[in-house]
């Protein structure tokens, strides 16, 4: 299993949930959070030494998929959170061990 | 690749992202969490009156970087966090097998 972390712009996510389902993807998990890059916010320098940052309101998507339908995922995901201009975001995988439904005590692929 | 999670004290947190900004960091993504540990919760007396402290609001870091640039990001977000007294917080290291950025399409290092 691998877990898809996609960082995002915010009105982007309706676009990018849409998406998801079309390939097949039946749960996410979502997170307001703040962010810079190389490229957005804002950096001064106050006082020689002091700095000023500007964090940019993103949302995080979390997903564990298959690893038979990672590409896919990732490519959907991709494709309807670009729009082309700075501040897109980014898409980070790692490696899953285990993952259980609570509910039903289901483990591994079955529990996705 | 490796993804860095910290959480970190709030009034910690300027000087964390100052530290990573001059050793490099070029961006990163922050969310408000709520912890429990033995260091934040039970009694409090504040202003006289005794509080039960059920959780403790904590910043939420998260930055990937290359493998070798790991080890002195950590240093830098513990250094920079530390107040000596218990709810400092906790530095998580874990692997990335795959990152791109949005708007290109880059992939691995390249889109970090």
């Amino acid at each position: 299993m691998k877990k898809i972390e996609a960082i995002i712009k915010p009105f982007k996510l309706d676009d990018v949930k849409d998406r998801l389902r079309e390939v097949g993807v039946q749960g996410m998990t979502v997170y307001e959070v703040k962010g810079f890059g190389r490229t957005g916010g804002k950096t001064e320098v106050f006082r020689g030494s002091a700095y000023v940052v500007d964090f940019v309101p993103k949302i995080m998507i979390e997903i564990v998929v298959k690893d038979a339908v990672l590409n896919d995922v990732v490519l959907a995901l991709a494709n309807a959170a670009k729009t082309g201009k700075i501040g897109d975001g980014k898409i980070f995988v790692s490696t899953i061990d285990e993952a259980i439904r609570i509910r039903t005590g289901e483990k591994g692929d079955d529990a996705i | 690749m490796k993804k860095i999670d910290a959480i970190v004290r709030t009034s910690r947190f300027d000087d964390i992202v100052n530290r990573l900004r001059l050793i490099g960091v070029t961006g990163m993504t922050i969310g408000e969490v709520y912890g429990i540990s033995a260091g934040t919760t039970g009694d409090r007396v504040s202003h006289g009156q005794r509080m039960q402290l059920r959780s403790a609001p904590r910043y939420q870091l998260m930055v990937v970087v290359r493998d070798e640039d790991a080890a002195q990001v950590v240093n830098a977000i513990v250094h920079s966090g530390r107040t000596d007294a218990p709810g400092d917080g906790l530095v998580t290291v874990g692997d990335v097998i795959g990152a791109m950025r949005i708007r290109t399409g880059e992939t691995n290092v390249d889109a970090l």
